[in-house]
């Protein structure tokens, strides 16, 4: 009896041997393997076994199916797909993607994460403040005078008397800076608002971010620096930063900073926003001592960052919010 | 300020070309990046003055920082006053100035005799390089006179003033003004005007009146030159929307000795180009010729300190000396003391000067440090809470929206939180949409419709941004998220899985931000949302859920019906971080109860869940809601609600036997309650 395992043994491999698709391969399963296949048949064979050779013959039989089960399954990963059946549907693996259902980031808040991102991990707590401010936050204790033109209705959206939209976050350092004790190292972002007539590159909304620092002996040469740094990582390496003198009533001396980068067309000089040293009035308003502590704040649109780096080339897009225009982002 | 290079050179020695020019000013601190070409081969530049320096919206004043700037010669114009011949001013004109305040100084003098006319060529040339027309010889010089030195002057006809009297005053409310550019205006009491014995003839520092202007029958001419106060001149300036170029100067100062300086160079200039004879003296009603000098002083360490670099002390009093503040350097004490001129009226305190410093000395001379000082700051929780929320919601499929902060009352109005009010701007620019928002969802249901007419399907919005009203007379502003979905139609069937689907991602956010603060919805009223819940976090309420009501959807023009969420966003950041602890993982099996229950269709759901919740059952793990159904063989008018029942003994294997009478406890007492009856 234990020849009849070894003939099904070796008839059993050659014809697996000789199996070339999936149609054939099923048909050697069901041969050898079925549940009326040739070792269900073998084990049928066992009560004619004498005795003192079932448990042999049990064994040998039992170390065949592995076998054969083994082979089989490693034949079948060989002949891969072709294993299923022709006739039945066939899976078309270049069939495209399903897309998973994802929203997307509004592109200026992805612009404020980066920069703010950056920015923390220079050290930078992230601040923010209210939208409608009181005049001696958004004029006063940033050094604007009663007198002074930026303070004019035709340029900011006034609530009442005392109220407004604010212009600029620099609102926001004033607010911290009330309520905290220097040394200060902050970022702070969000909406302000200036009156204009909405086309392609004017609307009365934009975003700022801002940063300041201040401690002892902080100086000009610090804020360049972190600039510095700041554009090497947000922009790249190989990123140039310049100064030109301006104005802001917040800051003194003030300038425009500048950075040479690479969008496309070749490295360019762009003005990215304003900066300076805080002024001392700024200092006295908010109780600190202007003789003991110095400090630095820049600040920039993202509007206008976001729109040269993607090249939006109308800035309605970003608030219209058309869901072809968010999902580019 | 529109500037013409060959003007500016006029006073420069030796001259700048274009380019040259164009990149000093910038370099300054005053871009001028455009120049287009003016008549006889001049160029006219645009150069960005800051509100800082009204001392160079005049060609003098920009040929004096360009001198400053490059060490070349400033040669300012001759304003010697020709000899008078026509005797004392006083005997030919008055002068009452009844607002010192708002005029500090008002000066007079007179011409007599003039013959208007023509101006000379050259004359005619300047003002056209700047873009002027020329009107006459009187009218041109005192233009050119402002752009020359700017000092605004004006020029009356004599004849034409009552009694030949100049009064400042304040208009009379209601008076009538007829202005030289043609414009009629009426005036409150609030502007000051310049007036002769009877009627306004000008509005103080922003334009004369047509009623007094020097024409061609003019003989005797009235010289005004007068300071007035910056925030009366662009109060008036702005009421009446009159801008000029004297406004424009009188806003942002003017240089105190100018007003003399300007006079007596313009009186050179009309008896020089119109002939006539100069009256003695100047009639002045206010303050004596311009104050005294200041006198600030700058520490070199100081200078060094704030700049982060030493411009040696030599180079420091070389560059104030350039211009012109007359530096006086303490080498013991390290300072050094400088007089201010008249005309810098932003040089007020040690920091000025020391920017005045590093502005001629080049911010290039700052340097770059290798390393920036830093100090480990903890990730802001806010921050993180909100990208945390931002995440949840774009898994979802939602996209993020940035709004206008600003409605239409229209839209607005609805979605005011009952007994509050409409915070509104009052500017001409927003008529149609002052209203600051009272809430997201207007933005984000007409944000929809912008993506209906581009024909964007399946749209999911959300926002978190600030919304403001008014109550009790207090602005309140603050943070909100507003979630939109779209639905396919408007039964029930397709309503009730999508008000689910939003429901769920309200709690996935709460769960996400602050682990297991409790959120709860219960069925409320809320005239902009049909079949509403009140969203309560903690038993706080915080916002609102439901089926945007029809009225609303049809006042936003959409074709399909939307469900929405709107809620404070502060509460849910405030979850955050939340303290998580784990619960050790179930080694015995559960026992998992199905349980259908026929009810009536006005039984919701939170009431079985609220029975579940008050009947204690042993060995209960959690119960849950399944589905609904209605239809054969549930008569009409019921449904089929079916919940699980989870049970497991964390100790052994539970038996059905255990869990069997906690099964029948519980839909006794449905029914007992509900009237719930279980299905077969």
């Amino acid at each position: 009896m234990l020849e009849k395992i070894a003939q099904l043994q070796a008839q059993a491999q050659a014809d697996l041997a000789a199996v070339a698709d999936g149609p054939q391969l099923e048909q050697f399963r069901i041969k050898y393997l079925g549940t009326k296949g040739a070792l269900k048949d073998l084990m049928g064979l066992l009560k004619q076994v004498p005795a003192d050779q079932k448990p042999q013959f049990g064994q040998r039989a039992n170390a065949l199916r592995q076998q054969l089960e083994a082979a089989f399954a490693q034949r079948q990963q060989e002949l891969g797909t072709k294993a299923k059946s022709s006739t039945g549907p066939l899976l078309d693996v270049t069939e495209p993607g399903l897309p998973p259902k994802m929203g997307r980031n509004h592109v200026i808040t992805q612009t404020i994460d980066d920069l703010i991102d950056v920015f923390g991990r220079m050290g930078f707590d992230i601040a923010t403040g209210p939208e409608v401010e009181d005049e001696f936050h958004n004029f006063q204790a940033l050094n604007i005078p009663l007198s002074h033109p930026a303070r004019d209705p035709l340029d900011n959206f006034y609530i009442d008397d005392k109220h407004l939209l604010r212009s600029q976050t620099s609102t926001i350092q004033i607010r911290v800076m009330e309520k905290t004790p220097p040394p200060v190292r902050i970022v702070a972002m969000g909406r302000v608002y200036r009156p204009d007539e909405h086309d392609a590159t004017h609307y009365s909304m934009f975003h700022q971010v801002e940063g300041l620092y201040v401690d002892r002996g902080v100086s000009m040469a610090d804020l360049k620096s972190t600039l510095l740094q700041f554009v090497h990582v947000y922009f790249g390496p190989d990123t140039e930063v310049r100064l030109r003198p301006s104005f802001f009533p917040f800051t003194e001396p003030s300038a425009e900073m500048e950075v040479r980068i690479d969008l496309g067309n070749g490295p360019r000089w762009m003005e990215l926003g304003g900066c300076g040293m805080v002024d001392p009035n700024v200092f006295k308003a908010v109780g600190y001592d202007p003789e003991i502590w110095t400090g630095w704040a820049f600040g920039l649109g993202i509007e206008r960052l976001a729109m040269r780096k993607y090249g939006i080339t109308d800035i309605r897009w970003l608030f219209e919010n058309d869901v072809r225009f968010l999902r580019q982002f | 300020m529109k500037t013409s290079l060959a003007w500016l050179n006029s006073y420069l020695g030796p001259s700048v070309e274009l380019q040259a020019a164009a990149d000093i000013f910038t370099a300054l601190g005053f871009p001028t990046e455009k120049w287009d070409p003016a008549p006889g081969g001049d160029w006219l530049l645009d150069v960005e003055i800051t509100s800082n320096r009204p001392d160079l919206l005049s060609h003098v004043g920009l040929a004096r920082e360009l001198a400053a700037a490059t060490g070349r010669q400033l040669r300012g114009p001759n304003c010697a006053l020709p000899p008078a011949a026509a005797g004392p001013v006083e005997a030919l004109a008055k002068v009452r100035n009844q607002e010192l305040e708002l005029c500090p100084v008002y000066t007079a003098r007179v011409i007599r005799g003039v013959k208007v006319g023509p101006s000379p060529q050259w004359l005619v040339e300047r003002l056209q390089a700047v873009g002027l027309r020329s009107v006459n010889n009187v009218v041109d010089v005192t233009n050119f006179v402002l752009l020359e030195l700017g000092q605004p002057l004006h020029a009356f006809d004599l004849n034409l003033l009552d009694e030949k009297t100049i009064v400042v005053r304040r208009a009379k409310a209601g008076e009538a003004f007829a202005a030289l550019d043609g414009s009629n205006h009426k005036l409150t009491e609030r502007m000051l005007v310049i007036a002769d014995a009877r009627k306004p003839v000008a509005l103080a520092g922003v334009m004369g009146g047509s009623n007094s202007e020097v024409g061609p029958t003019t003989t005797d001419v009235l010289l005004e030159s007068a300071m007035f106060a910056p925030l009366q001149v662009r109060q008036t300036s702005r009421a009446l929307k009159l801008f000029s170029d004297s406004s424009y100067r009188f806003e942002r100062g003017i240089d105190p000795a100018g007003v003399e300086l300007a006079s007596r160079r313009a009186a050179q200039l009309i008896v020089e180009l119109a002939g006539g004879k100069l009256a003695e003296g100047v009639i002045r009603a206010g303050q004596p010729e311009a104050t005294q000098a200041r006198t600030v002083q700058v520490r070199v360490a100081r200078c060094a300190a704030l700049l982060g670099v030493a411009v040696p002390a030599e180079r420091m009093v070389e560059l104030l000396g350039r211009l012109g503040l007359a530096p006086r350097l303490d080498q013991a004490a390290g300072t050094i003391a400088c007089t201010i001129p008249t005309h810098r009226l932003d040089l007020e305190r040690e920091v000025d000067l020391i920017e005045e410093v590093i502005r001629l000395h080049g911010l290039s001379h700052v340097p770059f440090k290798e390393k920036i000082e830093l100090v480990a700051q903890a990730t802001n929780p806010k921050t993180t809470a909100r990208r945390g929320l931002r995440q949840v919601l774009v898994a979802h499929g939602f996209h993020e929206t940035v709004n206008f902060s600003f409605v239409s009352p229209r839209c607005g109005q609805p979605f005011l939180p009952a007994g509050h009010e409409a915070v509104e701007v009052d500017d001409e620019r927003r008529k149609s949409e002052p209203m600051l928002r009272p809430s997201l969802l207007p933005s984000l249901l007409a944000c929809r419709k912008f993506n209906q007419d581009a024909g964007n399907r399946q749209v999911r919005l959300f926002e978190t941004a600030s919304v403001w009203s008014k109550a009790g007379g207090k602005i309140v502003e603050s943070q909100k998220l507003a979630i939109l979905m779209d639905v396919a139609g408007n039964s029930p069937a397709d309503l009730s899985p999508a008000l689910r689907e939003l429901r769920g991602v309200l709690a996935e956010l709460v769960e996400r931000l602050g682990g297991t603060a409790a959120l709860t919805l219960s069925p409320a009223t809320w005239p902009c949302f049909a079949a509403a819940s009140g969203v309560a976090l903690a038993d706080q309420p915080i916002g609102w859920i439901g089926v945007v009501d029809a009225k609303i959807q049809a006042l936003f023009d959409l074709q399909t019906p939307v469900v929405a969420a709107e809620v404070e966003l502060e509460p849910l950041l405030a979850l955050f971080p939340p303290q998580r602890k784990v619960t050790s993982l179930a080694k015995y099996p559960a026992i998992e109860r199905d349980l259908s229950v026929v009810v009536a269709e006005d039984v919701p759901w939170a009431q079985i869940e609220k029975v579940l919740a008050d009947t204690p059952l042993e060995r209960l793990e959690s119960s849950g809601f399944v589905g609904v159904y209605r239809g054969k063989p549930i008569e009409a008018g019921k449904k089929s609600v079916t919940f699980r029942l989870i049970f497991r003994d964390p100790q052994t294997t539970l038996r059905h036997e255990q869990v069997d009478p906690q099964v029948r406890r519980v839909v006794a007492k449905l029914h007992d309650s509900l009237g719930a009856v279980l299905r077969a």
